[in-house]
């Protein structure tokens, strides 16, 4: 084993790689680029000169969010990427040897609602990457896309593309699914990838991710994914909306305790927020600070249930990676079936931080805020 | 007119004070009178930068862009403090603010710079970064004289 020094050492820029490959590269494929390689019925259906009038519709068969996003208002300038010489530009400019090829419009394949035709569209998808961008001479690797509303059709589609050159794995486009992954319902899927050798990759759309929460709630059968995902996802987004609507610098003496959800979260959605926020500004204009420090100074967290508990090092690094020692407050949720023990969290601890830091957790910051 | 001065000195003032002052920092001739002839770097003639629009020029090894806005210049670095991106390429336009009563505002037209890569928007008037002084792209200091434009280095 090398040390972390000497690996550094060898690896100072990418060209000392020996490959590197880009795991999603995206087209920008608009409908009228696979549209005519629809197979019939939809291909006579669609691919008409003449008559109809769709009122707008059939312009997007795909579901569309109407959001005010950095690039539909031109704050960036992202390239087409719908040929093959506009992925060798990309390829310039990130520098890979081999990239697959995942789409962006196709993400929302989930939501097409007449299934039929979506299933006709991730195949008319494959059939456009295979003819006009895929090469693997170049590095250009694809993945096949297949539409959830219809698994039977899409195992016989995985069956006929396994084999095409260039096609390393399969896209489920997993936002907008219903019902969700678990099940029965996508064996053939997962059967046929299985016996192709082919992983799957997952991808959501943000802009239709949450137009089916309450029936994918629905489709959860038991606690567990309920109850794993519940708490920080809640969490992350009613906070996500309350600091871009500006709450903590409307009301800023105000402050809030985000309870039961672990803390693992919480350090990687203050970075997140903040990544997200530096290129969008403009959505949030009340803020006067990074989301971050409004979550530093007005907003707590309670420490049950403590995922890692087995794990010394990941806790120190996660407490401190959100200021823990000042905004992390004992909890032990008692006597609900997941509380902790009082020692839980202070027996992995206790080596890694200072006494008035573990004071902190355990009272003192209570004893602040809750002004007894 | 200190025409004595070494020229260094005089730059590394010039570019100090765009960098700490941006309603001095050299928005037009103003206050550039005495700058040594050596730092000025042509850019392109007065008549051929109208209003609004931007042009970017090679200057001792730097993209630098020059950009004339409601009659005054800017001159900012073309390299994004985030990853490195065109950022003088972008979209110049304004921004969504809000007033007191809640009412989305349109601010700071044609002063907002989006950098095209992911979006951040800079203040070209200062080179700051809107949501944080943590980022900022270097401005240089602009003058036009005898029908020239020129930023000093
Ligand atoms: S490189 Fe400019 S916003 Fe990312």
């Amino acid at each position: 084993m090398s040390s972390s020094g000497s690996k550094t050492q060898q690896i100072r820029s990418l060209s000392d790689l020996e490959v590197v490959v880009d795991t999603d590269f995206h087209l920008t494929e608009r409908q009228e680029d696979f549209l005519p390689y629809l197979d019939d019925p939809f291909d006579s259906l669609l691919n008409r000169e003449t008559g109809g009038d769709d009122y707008g519709f059939l312009s997007s068969l795909f579901p569309s969010h109407g959001m005010l996003g950095p690039v539909t208002i031109g704050k960036v300038d992202n390239p087409p990427v719908r040929t093959k010489r506009q992925v060798l530009d990309g390829k310039e400019l990130i520098e890979w040897d081999r990239a697959i090829v995942t789409p962006t419009l196709n993400l929302y394949l989930g939501g097409v609602h007449h299934h039929e035709l979506a299933a006709a569209l991730a195949s008319a998808y494959n059939e456009w990457i295979l003819d006009e961008i895929l090469d693997p001479d170049e590095g250009i690797y694809g993945a096949a896309v297949v539409a959830p509303q219809r698994p039977a059709e899409m195992a016989e589609e995985i069956d006929d593309r396994a084999d095409e050159e260039g096609i390393v794995a399969i896209m489920l486009p997993s936002s907008i699914c219903n019902p969700i992954f678990g099940d029965d319902k996508y064996h053939p899927i997962y059967r046929a990838a299985e016996d192709a050798r082919l992983p799957i990759m997952m991808h959501n759309a943000a802009g239709a991710t949450m137009i089916r929460f309450p029936s994918q709630w629905q489709a959860m059968k038991r606690q567990l994914p309920i109850h794993v995902t519940a708490h920080p996802m809640m969490h992350m987004v009613n906070i996500a909306d309350m600091l871009t609507q500006g709450i903590p610098e409307r009301f800023p003496d105000l402050e809030f305790v985000i309870q039961e959800s672990g803390l693992g979260w919480y350090p990687y959605f203050m970075r997140r927020m903040d990544h997200d926020y530096r290129a969008a500004k403009y959505d949030a204009p009340l803020l006067e600070k990074m989301p971050s420090e409004y979550l530093a100074d007005q907003f707590y967290l309670t420490s049950q249930p403590v995922e890692g508990d087995d794990d010394p090092a990941y806790l120190q690094s996660v407490i401190e990676a959100f200021d823990g020692q000042n905004n992390l407050m004992f909890s032990s949720d008692y006597p609900h079936f997941d509380f902790d023990m009082s020692e839980e969290i202070l027996k992995t601890i206790r080596g890694n931080f200072e006494v008035d830091e573990v004071k902190n957790i355990y009272g003192e910051t209570a004893e602040d805020l809750f002004a007894f | 007119m200190p025409d004595d001065e070494p020229a260094g000195a005089d730059a590394d003032a010039g570019v100090e004070e765009g960098n700490t002052d941006g309603a001095d920092r050299g928005t037009a001739a103003e206050g550039l009178d005495d700058v040594d002839p050596d730092q000025l770097r042509p850019v392109i003639a007065s008549g051929e930068l109208e209003d609004g629009d931007r042009v970017i020029a090679e200057i001792d090894g730097r993209e630098i862009a020059v950009f004339r806005v409601n009659g005054e210049l800017y001159a900012l670095l073309n390299y994004c403090t985030h990853q490195g991106g065109p950022v003088c390429e972008g979209l110049l336009s304004g921004t969504l603010g809000m007033d007191e009563d809640g009412t989305f505002t349109w601010d700071r037209e044609g002063k907002v710079i989006a950098c095209p890569w992911h979006g951040w928007e800079f203040d070209i008037t200062d080179g700051y970064h809107l949501a944080s002084e943590r980022y900022r792209i270097p401005t240089y200091p602009v003058t036009e004289r005898d029908g020239q434009i020129y930023v000093v280095l």
